[in-house]
């Protein structure tokens, strides 16, 4: 029975959303492995030219970034971060190229606020242990376990539906648009798209990236993420 | 029995009736959420103003936090336009 389904019947029935996120991260990974392979050619003592350039100031920004929020756990979260903020810049604004956003989706947005939420609570059982984290949901009094336990479920429901609301908000209204207007819409379509698909998918790659990072310095014990301290020592 | 058939007069307009008050309930829903972000942003953007005009060196700072700050409290209008979504859509 399951021979019967051949692949490219399958690839008709998933929706359109999940189709452009295939390709677009296939894409996407291909570039990154053509430029990792030109990083390992590329010594420290070279001039840096090129791609190499604006690689370097991705990572020397993340790392900025992360470092003034969590303070000294942040080289095994930067990689990550990075990662996703890449993932979602592109997704965000694959608009642009004519695809349909894939984080107008909600099963997208959800895998990327599930996959934070277990970030989250792993952090917060690494930097306490597990008897104080259990511990930090009876904070400041046993009575406050239901709001304690409502307020990490929010985490993943709240950025799910933020990115997946904006992007999908953005694709109506221009789909709205060119509908209404037909090949008028040539005239302010171009606006349109600068706002909805850069600069919002901009702003909210930012946010996701930010609150993410706000999210486990939450769950840090308070003496790592001073927020001063952290940036006097970068 | 009159009053049967009124009932049943009734419910042959039932699913025209619940889809023009979803409608009607999306409208809603979508103006009345617009109102506090829109608030609240404008509040957010008058104190940005204020923070660059007193302090034009931090101005690059400000204008981050702003927009952060703006995104964030953005989400609540769009659970409202989720919710129009619902009513528009998957009510019928």
């Amino acid at each position: 029975m399951m021979m019967a389904l051949s692949i490219s019947q399958i690839f008709r029935n998933i929706s359109p959303s999940i189709k452009s996120s295939i390709i677009i991260t296939f894409i996407l990974a291909i570039i990154l492995i053509i430029i990792g392979i030109r990083l390992r050619k590329y010594k420290p003592t070279d001039e840096p030219k090129g791609i190499i350039i604006v690689i370097e100031w991705l990572v020397e920004t993340m790392n900025e970034m992360c470092k003034s929020t969590i303070g000294k756990r942040y080289k095994k979260l930067a990689p990550y971060l990075t990662t996703i903020a890449l993932l979602l810049f592109v997704y965000n604004i694959s608009g642009l190229l004519g695809f349909r956003p894939p984080t107008a989706s909600v099963s997208v947005t959800f895998a990327f606020s599930i996959t934070t939420f277990i970030l989250v609570e792993v952090y917060g059982l690494k930097s306490q242990g597990l008897g104080k984290h259990l511990k930090s949901y009876l904070d400041p009094i046993p009575l406050f376990l239901p709001m304690n336990i409502i307020s990490d479920i929010a985490i993943p429901i709240s950025l799910g539906l933020r990115l997946f609301g904006n992007i999908l908000s953005g694709l109506v209204i221009m789909s709205l648009v060119y509908t209404v207007l037909g090949w008028a819409a040539v005239a302010i379509s171009p606006i349109l798209h600068l706002y909805f698909d850069l600069f919002s998918g901009f702003i909210q790659t930012l946010v996701f990236c930010m609150l993410t990072l706000v999210f486990i310095a939450g769950k840090l014990p308070d003496e790592e993420v001073d927020y001063f301290d952290n940036m006097e020592e970068s | 029995m009159k009053l049967l058939m009124t009932i049943l007069e009734a419910a042959q307009f039932n699913s025209e009736f619940i889809r023009g008050m979803a409608c009607l309930g999306a409208g809603i829903a979508m103006g009345l959420g617009a109102i506090g972000p829109g608030i609240g942003e404008g509040i957010a953007a008058s104190k940005a103003c204020e923070g660059t005009a007193r302090q034009p060196e931090a101005a690059k700072q400000i204008r981050s936090i702003m927009l952060l700050g703006q995104a964030v409290s953005e989400t609540t209008g769009l659970y409202s336009l989720l919710i129009a979504f619902l009513l528009m859509f998957a009510v019928r």
